[in-house]
């Protein structure tokens, strides 16, 4: 088990006018190797949550434990505890190539590892590795380029470079596709399949496109006002659209569709994947069996 | 070329090339050669993959950039002519992506109104125009909060009634969607194409998904600079092999449409909403019979 | 970082306070300025501070300000200044108070002296009138911020300072500086709070290591923090030129108007009984 959530619930700033509950009593767990999708609408907790996954927020009540470390409410946690939980828990905030620094691709990438304290051979062993990671060419030219000149769609992939560099079981991202085109998007898509692949990485997307949850994930969580509303696989989620309406969230085209279709109905079942062959091939033969039928009906009168 | 465009042609972009002064770049021209005539009240979707170009022309259709080569002309009025621009950006509004770099002010009010100040407008006037563009785009009930307290969303509608409020004849929105959630999209395309539909607005929405052009009038895909291709939503979504090879996402339910007229399901082409492609589904399933 | 700058976000209310126009409540802040320095002259006449921290305690209840908040803003500008306060105290030369020592440490058979430790009449006056007079600017700052909005506030400052057209100083820009300055204030404190997460995800630590290990993970905030500014002035100057920026050269004021007879009273009343007070105790 790779992240384990008890009745966890957070509070910002007790005991001030701007108190706020932003988590109340949620309790999840995602297995390792899985592509957990956290969904909801901003404000729904969703980020909050994860922060408390390597250690940057601390339970208000309940419990968090996170590759066998463990973060408790009342408790403090020992420096040597969040530096190993940050080490293998790494977490990638919302548009991060605003958060770029250093004068060359080598530099940033190299900032984790070096916090770490390893050899200078290592660490470029490390950064080299994060780069073909992220497919991006691992060479003198753009070891030495400074991030900024980068496009928009190669600066997300050095900060993701940067948070792989450390080498973590656990990858959080929140909302990594935002802002970037399609074929950007596509390719950020092709380099997280493939690193949970090779790497069995632990995936935790947060993310309200459920677009995005249909290509990635393995386990659904709905979270709305701070509460934990429907869990499950992407197809026994995406099949509830009204709950996840209720959410603020929009459901996947193809799965509305069928819900809508079926509405006005059509007798067109669960498709074995939300992808539009399956989805077409299903509709096209819900039609074609109801067409006889409906003639029949027709000749009866 | 007669020098005014005929009377209901509002933007007339004749010939225009653009280069980024001083910019040196892979691809020396930002746009080259477009000519492209927009109709008082019409929606014009301008659809490319980032680095198309669509974001240089949009920003050529109010003075914001002045072409390299070739001019445009909004009502008449030559974009390179500093005169003429103040009349320019009065028809002409826009909005950018970035919910947060458009507002200026540290309340949703007083943002509305900094446009008509900026203008010296009376306070009286003002208030006027203030309340219809916050009813416009249903922001009414926030008028007192500031800006940090509002989702993406929210802000940019607001930024939207900051440029209802000088009543303009035509609305730029560059990638208006680009940083919203999947809800915020859907209601912020809702909001253009309904004040298209009922005010007349002229709309140009620069986009890269083609599955918010559905209510527009005309596409235009650029690529490289160039326009690639030009039509209606349905026209356009009809060849999605062409749009793939224009570095454009097919959204889903376009191929979901492509497969089941394969399959010998007639449903068009632009049902890009999940209602448009069920009632699509209904009507195929009622000629069938 | 940012939460120590003397800076509030405007809470709206219609309390007296908040009714004052910017010009007024600006005014006595200058007002109140220049009193502390006069009043600095007057070696041990507290007086001055006295009534001004009465009258800014005044203001924030009138204005319904929540002083807790206040005083959390403020307290890490008190501690620096406690911080410092020793120094001041034993290296400001004049005239002897008190002489403290030498004390004698008796080190490996060696008896070593510490001391002696001076304290002057100067570093007396002087520690306890600058910490006085930089907490009041704090709280009178806030009390400004905190109910005042920052369009009215840019307001006020380009009328106060539109005397200084005449010598061709760029007076409507000092104001839209401030109002831009305001606006983007807590937008600010997120990105930086924001920053110093990622960079603690990836194993960054704000909290221990000397002092310059501390000043370059400050340089590693500040490239991020300034790229931002950059990208956002960018994005900004477009959308003020789109929507008409500097079209006309007599903007309307949206919030600042004549001053009322409550702003003369308060304009008169307030320099007028502290002057009072500086004069006589």
């Amino acid at each position: 088990m790779s992240i384990q959530v008890e009745r966890l619930s957070h509070v910002y700033a007790p005991g001030t006018p701007q108190e706020r509950m932003a988590l109340r009593n949620v309790s999840l767990r995602i297995e390792d190797g899985a592509c957990a999708a956290i969904v909801g609408v901003t404000g729904s907790g969703k980020s909050t949550l994860v922060q408390h996954f390597n250690g940057l927020l601390r339970p208000s009540t309940g419990h968090v434990l996170v590759e066998g470390i463990a973060l408790a409410a009342g408790r403090k946690p020992r420096k040597a505890e969040l530096v190993e939980l940050r080490r293998r828990v790494s977490l990638l905030f919302q548009f991060p190539e605003a958060q770029l620094f250093a004068p060359t691709v080598y530099d940033d990438i190299a900032f984790g590892p070096r916090q770490l304290g390893l050899n200078e051979t290592a660490i470029r062993e490390r950064v080299l590795w994060a780069l073909e990671a992220v497919a991006l060419p691992a060479d003198q030219e753009m070891l030495t380029r400074s991030p900024f000149a980068l496009s928009g769609g190669q600066k997300r992939r050095v900060a993701l470079a940067g948070v792989l560099a450390m080498r973590p079981r656990v990858l959080v991202l929140d909302e990594p596709s935002a802002g970037l085109d399609a074929e950007a998007r596509d390719e950020l898509y092709a380099r997280l399949a493939a690193l949970r692949a090779r790497e069995r990485l632990t995936i935790v997307l947060v993310t309200h496109d459920m677009g995005e949850v249909a290509r990635l994930a393995t386990d659904v969580f709905v979270l709305a006002e701070g509460e934990l509303r429907l869990a499950g696989s992407p197809r026994a989620v995406f099949g509830q659209a009204p709950q996840i309406a209720e959410a603020g969230l929009v459901p996947p085209p193809l799965a509305e569709t069928l819900t809508r279709a079926r509405a006005a109905g059509l007798a067109v079942g669960e498709p074995a994947a939300y992808a539009p062959d399956v989805v077409a091939s299903a509709l096209a033969a819900a039609m074609r069996q109801r067409r006889p039928r409906a003639k029949g009906h027709g000749d009866a009168e | 070329m007669s020098p005014a465009a005929p009377d209901d042609i509002l933007i007339a972009i004749e010939g225009v090339s653009f280069a980024y002064p001083g910019r040196v770049t892979a691809m020396p021209l930002a746009l080259t050669g477009i000519s492209l005539r927009i109709r008082h009240g019409e929606y014009v979707a301008l659809v490319g993959h980032n680095g198309s170009g669509k974001s240089t022309l949009a920003r050529l259709l109010n003075g914001l950039l002045l072409p390299t080569v070739g001019r445009v002309l909004v009502a008449g009025l030559d974009t390179r002519q500093p005169g003429a621009r103040r009349r320019i950006r009065e028809r002409v509004g826009m909005i950018f992506s970035d919910p947060d770099t458009q507002i200026v002010a540290t309340l949703v009010e007083d943002d509305v109104a900094w446009g008509l100040a900026a203008r010296g407008w009376p306070r009286a006037k003002i208030a006027e125009r203030v309340d219809a563009a916050l009813a416009a785009v249903g922001l009414a009930a926030l008028r007192g909060r500031p800006p940090h307290d509002l989702s993406g969303g929210q802000l940019q509608r607001l930024a939207i009634a900051g440029v209802l409020a000088l009543a303009p004849e035509c609305i730029v929105a560059d990638e208006p969607t680009a940083l919203l959630d999947p809800l915020a999209r859907a209601e912020m395309v809702a909001l253009l194409a309904d004040l298209n539909r009922t005010r007349g607005l002229t709309v140009v929405h620069v986009t890269h998904l083609l599955e918010e052009t559905a209510h527009a009038d005309r596409v235009v895909v650029l690529e490289g600079g160039r326009i690639a291709l030009e039509g209606t939503p349905r026209a356009v979504l009809r060849d999605l092999d062409r749009l793939r090879s224009l570095r454009l996402v097919v959204p889903e339910l376009a191929e979901l449409g492509e497969r089941l007229r394969a399959l010998g399901v007639d449903v068009p082409a632009d049902a890009l909403s999940p209602e448009a492609m069920a009632g699509a589904l209904a009507r195929a399933e009622e000629a069938a019979r | 970082m940012l939460n120590n700058l003397p800076i509030g976000v405007y809470v709206p209310g219609c309390t007296v306070v908040h009714q004052l126009r910017a010009r007024t409540k600006l005014l006595l802040l200058v007002w109140l300025t220049c009193l502390f320095f006069a009043a600095n002259r007057h070696y041990f006449h507290y007086a001055t501070y006295a009534a001004a921290f009465a009258l800014l305690l005044a203001t924030l209840l009138l204005a319904r300000v929540d002083v807790g908040y206040v005083w959390r803003r403020m307290r890490f500008l008190a501690i620096l200044l406690l911080i410092g306060a020793p120094f001041s105290l034993a290296w400001t030369p004049g005239e002897t108070w008190q002489t403290f020592g030498p004390a004698y440490v008796t080190i490996q058979g060696y008896s070593v002296p510490i001391g002696p430790l001076v304290i002057t009449y100067d570093g007396l006056w002087f520690t306890s009138s600058f910490t006085a007079i930089f907490l009041l600017l704090f709280l009178g700052s806030m009390a400004l911020t905190l109910t005042t909005t920052p369009v009215a506030l840019a307001e006020g400052v380009m009328l106060l300072l539109k005397p200084l057209r005449r010598l061709g100083l760029p007076v409507e820009e000092f104001g839209l500086m401030t109002l831009v300055a305001l606006r983007f204030f807590p937008v600010l404190v997120q990105e930086t709070e924001q920053l110093i997460k990622a960079q603690m995800s990836r194993g960054a630590d704000f909290t221990t290591g000397s002092l310059a290990q501390r000043a370059r993970r400050l340089g590693t905030l500040l490239v991020p923090l300034v790229q931002g500014a950059l990208r956002r002035a960018e994005g900004l100057s477009a959308a003020l030129e789109a929507r008409g920026y500097g079209v006309t050269h007599e903007a309307t004021l949206l919030h600042e108007g004549h001053l009322r007879p409550l702003d003369w009273l308060v304009l008169l009343a307030v320099p007028a009984l502290t002057a009072l007070i500086y004069l006589t105790l």
